[in-house]
């Protein structure tokens, strides 16, 4: 294995989670997560962050400890440094960005039940040396933010008219839109979870019209 | 390896060492940041009550340092606690009284429940009264402070939060469109023959303007939670000042 951080391998496991392995529309883990905060891009961005930070520790610990781990109970330790990892987020953001925290209230919790971070343990971390492993889960994060991000976008912007909380769209007499249509009316539906699933449907169908590789015989 | 890691002695020192690891670590942690998370508490609630007040806004809030709106707070405001029949209740620091906690341990018996009351002097020595409620939304507590104007009677300010509404819905509550319903038409907590009314947040267009505001669509829940309190929690405080007889 090469040593260098930039080499052909290591770029792909950036590369890869982006579009041919993405966890989100090839690997379908971390659905749930990504149904329940993207209703508004903000969330979506602060819930991507948390994400990517747990993963770079989560992944770093446990390919650390990798040759120590009994097998029998592999899962169980991987879930106690994940959490331990949750909660120290968890009480960082409580003590210094109070408003942030206050924002995700109760999702940052939910970051131990994201299916991806646990998969990457699972797949990649146990197996493979820290420095990749590091790598391979700031890939599987970034792959997991960029979906979030698109999803995020469209919800917010049809949903509410708002990008990142500024309004964009809005019906006539809207004098905080910056584009007043007549007419115009939120589509209420996008704020439900359905759409969300809706939204990375059609992400799905685009990103696989498009890369071949990802379409099964039959 | 000498190590057998799949023996059960092997697996058992491995668990021990592990959580007591990160327990350590933890319990560590959480002791050494909890002062700052309370002053951060505190500090939203001082911001709060002023902002009910007309203070600052919220957002303004944010730019002041803590001690900064300890020291208005300081200067402004002053405390009492009553009982549900109105009668203050001595020894008690209204401050310190977390209206969630009181809301949850007496949900089902308003009248043994402790009752904050802050009044706000404006620079023209006329004052406010800021009320500080709780009430259940769709997933966690929902709490509020209402500003009374002189009159005790006119709504005057509202700052609403919650615990773990859904962003876009329930949590809508905190966001200006739903806050300035109450201030950009007079509501009023007693009904012009002098009959107590409190608010309430209504579906479908509002016909009594004076005690009602739009419900949230999508949201009936935390509706429903933020109308029961603004209907039911005015009322000591109305006996406290003899308005109902």
């Amino acid at each position: 294995m090469s040593n260098s951080l930039f080499s052909k391998k290591n770029m792909k496991l950036i590369k890869d989670p982006m579009n041919d392995s993405n966890p989100i529309s090839v690997q379908v883990l971390g659905i749930c997560s990504a149904l329940a905060i993207t209703i508004m891009l903000e969330n979506a961005f602060v819930m991507s962050m948390s994400v990517l930070f747990v993963m770079i520790f989560s992944s770093l610990f446990i390919s650390m400890l990798r040759n120590l781990i009994p097998d029998r109970i592999r899962i169980i330790v991987q879930l106690v440094v994940v959490a331990s990892l949750v909660i120290t987020v968890d009480q960082f953001l409580k003590a210094f960005l109070f408003d942030v925290s206050k924002q995700l209230s109760v999702f940052v919790g939910l970051i131990i039940t994201n299916c991806i971070i646990m998969g990457r343990l699972e797949a990649f971390a146990l197996a493979n040396k820290p420095g990749v492993s590091v790598v391979d889960a700031i890939g599987n994060a970034l792959g997991y933010t960029w979906i979030l991000l698109v999803v995020g976008f469209v919800r917010e912007l049809f949903g509410t008219g708002a990008i990142w909380g500024f309004k964009i769209l809005g019906t006539e007499g809207d004098t905080e839109a910056l584009l007043a249509i007549p007419g115009y009316e939120h589509n209420g539906l996008m704020l439900f979870p359905p759409m969300a699933l809706i939204c990375v449907a059609v992400i799905i169908w685009i990103q696989r019209s498009k890369n071949t590789k990802l379409i099964e015989a039959n | 390896m000498a190590l057998n890691k799949n023996s059960t002695s092997y697996i058992i020192t491995f668990s021990v060492i592990l959580v007591s690891f990160t327990a350590l670590l933890l319990s560590t942690l959480s002791v050494s940041l909890k002062p700052m998370q309370q002053e951060n508490i505190k500090n939203e609630k001082r911001s709060f009550l002023l902002a009910a007040a007309g203070q600052f806004s919220v957002k303004e809030s944010k730019k002041k340092s803590k001690d900064e709106i300890k020291q208005i707070y300081n200067d402004k405001i002053s405390s009492v606690v009553i009982n549900y029949k109105g009668e203050i209740i001595d020894g008690e620091d209204a401050f310190e009284l977390d209206v969630v906690k009181e809301f949850k341990a007496t949900s089902k018996s308003p009248e043994d429940r402790k009752y904050a009351l802050f009044t706000y002097k404006n620079e023209d020595g006329s004052e406010k009264y800021i009320i500080p409620m709780a009430g259940n939304g769709l997933w966690g507590p929902v709490w509020a402070y209402v500003a009374l104007k002189a009159d005790k009677n006119t709504i005057d300010g509202v700052i609403f939060d919650h615990k773990s509404e859904t962003p876009g819905l329930g949590a809508e509550i905190t966001k200006a469109w739903f806050q300035n319903q109450f201030t950009d038409e007079k509501k009023q907590v007693m009904s012009e023959d002098g009959n107590y009314q409190g608010v309430s947040v209504v579906k479908g267009g509002v016909k009594k303007p004076m005690h009602e505001v739009d419900a949230i669509a999508g949201s009936t829940i935390t509706s429903k939670g933020v109308s029961k309190m603004l209907n039911e929690s005015f009322y000591p405080y109305m006996i406290f000042w003899d308005k109902i007889k």
